[in-house]
């Protein structure tokens, strides 16, 4: 017991993410600002995950895609909530997370497979997805070697509850489908998987996906 | 049904200024610093528990705080609540600096329910707030050089809309 806290500021980073914890996700991400150590904690993936499972239930929000440089966020709770007044508060313009170049993301074709938990989808031609949650500001690049556009038949995420896993699945031409594991932040292929399948020649956009965002 | 009885023995806690709490040890259970101490001396405690980071102010609080949910409990159809309302009413009457000082308290005695109450306060109470009063109330230094500062903003204005006045 000879343990000397004086200041909160010598609180064991535990409890400040225990309190981060508690607040909204909408929160968070301006907090992030308030010191690098902040940012760091907040952005971690740990804590997006555990702030997840925190949080009593979703703000389901709705998803629009702006001009692909912007994306407005309808906060469906607030939407149903709020006074007429504070209608505002519950739509949002938050920038897509790609990179900064204007030039650069014009000339990109990018698609949204799906949704899944707070997390959206974007994958951007050619070759990479991002995991981006769109009311906490984090996100995730994934590289792979597809064009969506010219190979693919078939992609969307899933959620795979026993192992607590995200995994984005791209079923190409000829039978090949791969499978990232963000868990294992690696790439998993299924050769046998799509060969009864082949002629189905799916041409709808997405499956597995019944997400929340 | 609680197997709370006339002779339950009774702990003696000692803050840092040198007040004496005596406490139930069904209450003494919550306080898991204290707990331990308790196990740790094969339930042998005869001396008050010296708590050397407690003040009698904090102390007080939380023995009240547990008498009054212990107290709620015993009560199970009013219990959530007068619970709900003593809560409240708890986290109204302290300041900014008591509920920090709470918190320390109340984490160093690793009092559960009470330090995820707190917690859930201190959320509260930094929810729509800017990033400035949010370093001001855990007295963190902005370690963003200014040009840092500037950029970070200027990429995430939305961010900052609609946060209240400090």
């Amino acid at each position: 017991m000879d343990n000397n806290q004086k200041s909160i500021n010598d609180l064991p980073l535990e409890l400040f993410q225990a309190i981060l914890l508690r607040v909204q996700a909408k929160d968070l991400f301006r907090l992030k600002f308030v010191s690098k150590l902040w940012f760091s904690l907040i952005s971690d993936s740990n804590f997006v995950e555990l702030h997840l499972h925190h949080s009593s239930g979703f703000a389901p929000s709705l998803f629009f895609n702006k001009n692909n440089e912007e994306a407005r966020l309808v906060d469906l709770h607030a939407l149903y909530n709020e006074d007429e007044e504070n209608l505002h508060a519950a739509i949002k313009d938050v920038p897509i997370p790609f990179g900064n170049n204007k030039k650069e993301r014009d000339s990109y074709y990018f698609v949204v497979p799906g949704s899944y938990r707070g997390f959206v989808f974007l994958h951007r031609e050619p070759g990479f997805i991002i995991i981006w949650n769109p009311v906490t500001g984090s996100c995730k690049k994934v590289s792979h070697g597809y064009s969506i556009k010219k190979d693919a038949i078939l992609y969307g995420v899933a959620y795979d509850a026993s192992n607590d896993d995200y995994l984005i699945v791209i079923a190409a031409k000829r039978y090949r489908v791969d499978c990232f594991s963000l868990r294992t932040n690696s790439w998993i292929k299924i050769d046998a998987l799509l060969q009864r399948y082949a002629n189905l020649r799916c041409e709808r956009k997405e499956f597995l996906n019944d997400g929340s965002a | 049904m609680s197997g709370i009885s006339d002779t339950e023995r009774m702990i003696t806690l000692k803050t840092v200024e040198g007040t004496l709490f005596d406490v139930k040890s069904s209450i003494a259970k919550d306080i898991k610093t204290v707990q331990a101490f308790i196990d740790d001396s094969d339930d042998d405690v005869t001396s008050p528990i010296p708590l050397p980071n407690v003040f009698t102010r904090e102390l007080s609080r939380i023995l009240d705080y547990l008498n009054n949910h212990h107290r709620f409990r015993s009560d199970i159809e009013k219990a959530d609540e007068e619970m709900a309302r003593y809560d409240a009413e708890f986290a109204k009457s302290m300041s900014h600096e008591e509920l920090k000082a709470l918190i320390l308290a109340a984490n160093y005695l690793n009092v559960k329910d009470l330090l995820e109450f707190l917690n859930q306060t201190v959320a509260d109470v930094i929810q729509n707030k800017s990033v400035e009063f949010v370093r001001n109330f855990f007295g963190i230094e902005n370690d963003y050089t200014p040009e840092e500062e500037e950029k970070l903003r200027n990429e995430n204005e939305w961010a900052f809309n609609g946060v209240e006045q400090d």
